[in-house]
C-alpha cells in the first residue's frame, strides 16, 4: 500500500507520494526573490529556513492565477522546495495493484504515471523531472 | 564548614559503612539514596559537594544516574563505587564524567584519600 | 557511506598534514639545522603513511614511506639540504595529486618514477625496507613527557590510569599517550603510562598534584622540557573544526545559564508570575544572542593557514625566476570566517605571484599585512618594486578603447588603476613590459567582490605597488543596507556601499541615453535597480534615493525606490539548486518573518552585460 497526497493544479489532479512531503503550510507570505527564474514565485520562511516556492501552474502551462493558500513543502536530498498548488486534498491509500495502469508513459510533461482512483484520473507527479528542470533553470541563471 | 556528601547505594550495609567513614572524618552526610532516581532528585534538592555512587543498582543504574546529574550539573563531583570485578563499568563511568572511583571492599583511608582529592580539585 | 565518510576524513587530514609539511619546509629553508623541524616533518610523513596504509592507498603509502626513510636520514645527519627541501616540496605536490586521484575515485598515479628522482646527496639508503618503528614517545619533541608507574597492589590499574590521564588533561593538552584513552577504555592494562603533555603549568606543580595519588609508585619526567611550541598544523581542515577550550568553556557557562533560565521560566509559568516570565524571556533573548555570537566564532580561522602556501609561492617562483625575494607577513593572527579565508586563498596567491613576477625586478620584499578596522578586515599585498606608471595605463586604455581622449584626460589615478581589473585590459606579456602588473586581476577582483569585499590599487612609479582587499569579517553575520524596490525589501553588504544619498531630480543630467549625476566632482552614471531586476518603471521620485557603490570597477549611483536602513543580519545560503542563481548571494529572515534577499550587484551586472 502506498499513501499519496493529491493536489489540484489548473483542471488537473496530481499526486505525490506522501513520503516526499515534509509539510503542507497555509497562508504563508511568499516573498519575492530577485533574479530568480519566473517559475519561482518567491520564497517562504519555513522553520527558520528560506525555502523557494515553485509556481506549478506556470510550470505546467495552466492559466496563472495567484498561488493558492496552500503550499506543499518537500524536503529531499537536493534541498527544500515548496510547491504552490491550487488545492490540496486528503491523503489517499493506494493498493499496489491500482498503480501501473498505464502501459505507455504519457508524453505529457511531469507525469510519471496515471492512476485510476474510483473513476478519477490522478497523475503521479514526476518530482525528478521538476528537480532536473529547476537545476537547469538555476544553472542558466548562474554562469 | 564541613563538606556535604550524598551517598547512593542500594545496600544498607554499604551506606552505613560509608556514612561511618564520612562522619568520622567530619563530613556531613546530607542524604542517602537507594536508587538512581532518588539520587537525581536528592542531588537537585540538596546540591551536595560530592556524591558517592554505586554503579550496580536495580532499575536505574549508577552510570545512568551519573549521566543524568551531569547533564544539569556538569561540574558535579561524583565518585563511583564498584566491586573489583566491574572494571569495564568503572571505565565507562569515568568516561561518562565520574571524577574518580573507589573499589569495594572499602578501606577508610582509601575512600578519604579519593574524596578529599576530588573535592580539592573541584 | 561509511567508507566515504572515512575517505573524506582521510582526505581532510592528509591535506592538513601536507600543509604542515610545506610550512615546516619553509621554516627549514631558513634554518636547515632545526632539529624540531626535521622531527616534525618526519612525524607528518609518518602520519600520512599510517593513514594511507589503513585506507589501503598503496601509492600514497609508498611515497610517504619513502619520505619517512629519507627524513630519518636527515634526522640522523641533523640537517636538511636545500636540494632535499625542493625535492620534498615537489613530493608534497605529488601527494596532492594522489589525494585528488583518491577524491575522484581514480586509480592512484604511480610514484616510482618520482621516487627515482630523489636527490642523491642526502644519503644512499633509498630502499623501501621497513624502517625501525619509532618509539611514539621519544624524549624529543614538544611538550612535557610524564611517565607514571602504579604500585603492584593497585586494585584496578586500568581505571586508575584513566583517572590520571584525565587529571593530567586538566593541566593542558595531551598530545599523545601510551596507552591512549581508547586503548584504556578497551580494557588494556599497561604497567606504565606515558603522556606527552602541552601545558603552561610548571612541572613541579603537576608533580605535586600527582603525589596526591598514593597508588603511584613512581612519577618521572624523562627528557628535556621543551617550551610549549605553537602547534605546527594550523591550517583549517575541510570538515573538522578546532575549537579553543576557552570558547568551549563559554559554551558550558552559557548552557549553565540557560538551564537556570529554564527553571526561572518554569517557575514563573507555574506561579503565573507574568513579570517574572517577562524577565525570563528577556534573559533568554540575551543568552541566545550571546550563544549565537559565540557559535559563529567557531567558524573563525586565522590567516596563518594561508601563509605557508604564500611563502611557498614566493620561494618557488623566486627560485625559478632567479630573483632574491623575501616575504614578510604581518597580522597573520587576524581571524576571519573560514569561508572567506577559503575564497581569498587563490586571489592572494595570485597577487603574491604578480608581485614576484612583475612587481620586483631582481631583489626585494613582498609584504602581506592584515589588520582589522571595525567589522572589516583589510589585507594588503605590497611590493617594493618598480611600481605602476599611471601614464602607461592611460596610454594603453586609450589604445584599447577603454577610455576616450577626454576621459583619459580627466580620469583620476584611483580609477585608472581600477582599469587593471577590467577583463581584457591586459595580458601577461604586455603587462610585464608595460605596467608591470595586471595578470588575472579581473579574476582577483571578481573573487573579492563575490564575498562582499572591495579591491583598491595604489602605486606610483618607483614606489612599489599596494593592493588592498577590504572584506567583511564574517559571511554569516554581516551588516547590510536594506533598500526597497518594487515593493520588496532587499539588502546589500554595507562593505559594498560607498555612500547613500538623496538627490533632487534637477541634479540628474543626461549624456546620450545615460543619466548621470555629479558626485564629489565625479560624474557617475545612474542605474536603476528596477531596470536591472527587470521590474516595471517606477513613478518619478523626489528626492531620488541613491546608493553609491562600485560595480565592475566603476562607481555608479544605483537608484532604488527607498532607502530603508542598516541592520546586522544572519545570512543563509540558499538551498541547492537556487544557490547558483546569480544576483542573489543569500537571504536572511528578519525577526518578523520577512525574508530579505542579499543582492549580488556584481553578478547582476555581469548577467546584464553578458
Amino acid at each position: 500500500m502506498k499513501q499519496l497526497l493529491p493536489f489540484k493544479v489548473g483542471y488537473e489532479t496530481y499526486a505525490l507520494p506522501l513520503i516526499e512531503v515534509q509539510e503542507v503550510v497555509e497562508n504563508q507570505i511568499v516573498h519575492p526573490f530577485p533574479g530568480a527564474p519566473a517559475i519561482i514565485a518567491g520564497a517562504i520562511a519555513f522553520h527558520g529556513r528560506i525555502v523557494p516556492v515553485v509556481n506549478l501552474s506556470l510550470l505546467l502551462d495552466f492559466p496563472v492565477g495567484k498561488i493558492g493558500p496552500r503550499l506543499i513543502v518537500l524536503i529531499n536530498k537536493r534541498g527544500p522546495v515548496a510547491l504552490g498548488v491550487d488545492q490540496v486534498r486528503t491523503v489517499i491509500n493506494l493498493e499496489i495493484n491500482q498503480t501501473n495502469q498505464m502501459q505507455n508513459r504519457i508524453e505529457r510533461n511531469y507525469i510519471d504515471d496515471v492512476i485510476n482512483w474510483d473513476g478519477e484520473m490522478i497523475s503521479l507527479f514526476a518530482l525528478d523531472q521538476l528537480q532536473n528542470e529547476l537545476q537547469s533553470l538555476c544553472e542558466q541563471r548562474g554562469n | 564548614m564541613s563538606k556535604r556528601v550524598l551517598i547512593v547505594d542500594d545496600a544498607l550495609f554499604m551506606r552505613t559503612m560509608l556514612r561511618d567513614i564520612f562522619t568520622t572524618a567530619g563530613w556531613q552526610v546530607i542524604a542517602e539514596a537507594e536508587t538512581g532516581e532518588q539520587a537525581i532528585t536528592a542531588y537537585h534538592e540538596q546540591q551536595p559537594d560530592l556524591v558517592t555512587m554505586d554503579l550496580v543498582m536495580p532499575e536505574m543504574g549508577g552510570i545512568e544516574a551519573l549521566q543524568a546529574i551531569l547533564r544539569d550539573a556538569p561540574d558535579a563531583a561524583i565518585v563511583v563505587c564498584s566491586a573489583l570485578g566491574q572494571k569495564s563499568l568503572i571505565l565507562d563511568a569515568i568516561n561518562s564524567g565520574a571524577k574518580d572511583f573507589i573499589v569495594k571492599p572499602f578501606q577508610s583511608a582509601q575512600v578519604l584519600e579519593v574524596v578529599e582529592r576530588v573535592i580539592s580539585e573541584s | 557511506m561509511e567508507i566515504d565518510k572515512f575517505r573524506d576524513m582521510f582526505l581532510a587530514e592528509a591535506a592538513e598534514h601536507l600543509e604542515s609539511m610545506v610550512d615546516i619546509l619553509m621554516q627549514l629553508d631558513l634554518d636547515p639545522q632545526d632539529q624540531d623541524g626535521i622531527d616534525a616533518l618526519f612525524r607528518e610523513a609518518h602520519s600520512i603513511k599510517g593513514m594511507a596504509a589503513t585506507m589501503e592507498h598503496a601509492e600514497t603509502t609508498k611515497l610517504s614511506h619513502h619520505l619517512e626513510n629519507r627524513l630519518d636520514i636527515c634526522r640522523k645527519l641533523g640537517r636538511i639540504s636545500g636540494v632535499e627541501i625542493d625535492w620534498l616540496l615537489e613530493a608534497t605536490d605529488l601527494f596532492k595529486l594522489l589525494l585528488d586521484d583518491i577524491r575522484n575515485n581514480h586509480e592512484e598515479r604511480c610514484v616510482a618514477s618520482f621516487i627515482a628522482t630523489s636527490p642523491k646527496e642526502t644519503g644512499t639508503s633509498t630502499t623501501l625496507d621497513s624502517p625501525q618503528r619509532k618509539d611514539p614517545l621519544s624524549s624529543e619533541g614538544e611538550g612535557l613527557l610524564v611517565q607514571l608507574q602504579l604500585k603492584a597492589t593497585v586494585a584496578a590499574p586500568g581505571p586508575r590510569f584513566l583517572v590520571l590521564l584525565k587529571t593530567l588533561s586538566k593541566f593542558g593538552t595531551i598530545i599523545e599517550s601510551t596507552p591512549s584513552t581508547d586503548e584504556l577504555l578497551q580494557g588494556n592494562v599497561p604497567d606504565q603510562l606515558f603522556v606527552r603533555l602541552l601545558s603552561d603549568t610548571p612541572q613541579e606543580q603537576i608533580k605535586q598534584q600527582l603525589l596526591r595519588y598514593s597508588e603511584l609508585q613512581e612519577i618521572t619526567f624523562p627528557g628535556k622540557i621543551n617550551k610549549p611550541v605553537k602547534s605546527l598544523s594550523k591550517s583549517p581542515a575541510d570538515k573538522t573544526v578546532r575549537i579553543s577550550t576557552e570558547l568551549l568553556d563559554h559554551f558550558i557557562n552559557l548552557t549553565g545559564e540557560l538551564i537556570t533560565n529554564r527553571y526561572q521560566l518554569q517557575n514563573a509559568l507555574k506561579e503565573k508570575n507574568w513579570q517574572e516570565l517577562d524577565d525570563g524571556v528577556g534573559q533568554l533573548k540575551r543568552l541566545v544572542k550571546n550563544l549565537h555570537h559565540q557559535v559563529l566564532k567557531v567558524r573563525m580561522v586565522s590567516l596563518e593557514g594561508l601563509t605557508g602556501r604564500l611563502s611557498r609561492t614566493v620561494h618557488d617562483l623566486s627560485r625559478s625566476l632567479a630573483k632574491e625575494i623575501q616575504l614578510k607577513v604581518e597580522g597573520a593572527e587576524i581571524e576571519l570566517d573560514r569561508a572567506i579565508v577559503e575564497e581569498l586563498t587563490d586571489p592572494l596567491v595570485h597577487m603574491v605571484r604578480n608581485a614576484v613576477d612583475h612587481g620586483i625586478e631582481s631583489r626585494g620584499t613582498v609584504s602581506i599585512k592584515a589588520w582589522r578596522e571595525r567589522d572589516q578586515i583589510l589585507i594588503q599585498v605590497a611590493d617594493d618594486g618598480r611600481g605602476i606608471d599611471p601614464e602607461k595605463i592611460r596610454q594603453k586604455a586609450l589604445d584599447k578603447g577603454f577610455l576616450n581622449p577626454s576621459q583619459a584626460q580627466t580620469i583620476r589615478d584611483y580609477d585608472l588603476f581600477q582599469l587593471l581589473c577590467r577583463p581584457g585590459f591586459s595580458t601577461a606579456q604586455e603587462v610585464s613590459q608595460t605596467s608591470g602588473r595586471g595578470v588575472g586581476m579581473d579574476v582577483v577582483k571578481t573573487a573579492v567582490e563575490h564575498i562582499g569585499g572591495i579591491l583598491l590599487i595604489d602605486s606610483a612609479p618607483g614606489e612599489g605597488a599596494r593592493i588592498t582587499l577590504k572584506v567583511p569579517l564574517s559571511l554569516a553575520i554581516i551588516r547590510v543596507l536594506i533598500v526597497e524596490c518594487n515593493g520588496a525589501k532587499m539588502a546589500m553588504p554595507i562593505s559594498r556601499v560607498i555612500q547613500t544619498a538623496e538627490i533632487a531630480p534637477e541634479e540628474v543630467q543626461s549624456s546620450g541615453k545615460q543619466l548621470m549625476i555629479n558626485y564629489h566632482d565625479e560624474r557617475l552614471p545612474l542605474i536603476s535597480l528596477r531596470k536591472i531586476l527587470k521590474y516595471s518603471k517606477n513613478v518619478a521620485l523626489d528626492p531620488i534615493p541613491l546608493v553609491i557603490t562600485e560595480v565592475l570597477g566603476r562607481k555608479i549611483g544605483l537608484v532604488v525606490d527607498q532607502l530603508v536602513g542598516q541592520q546586522e543580519v544572519y545570512v543563509q545560503r540558499l538551498p541547492a539548486p537556487f544557490d547558483q542563481i546569480r544576483g542573489c548571494s543569500g537571504g536572511t529572515i528578519l525577526g518578523d518573518g520577512q525574508i530579505i534577499f542579499l543582492l549580488d550587484l556584481q553578478s547582476l551586472f555581469e548577467r546584464r552585460r553578458g
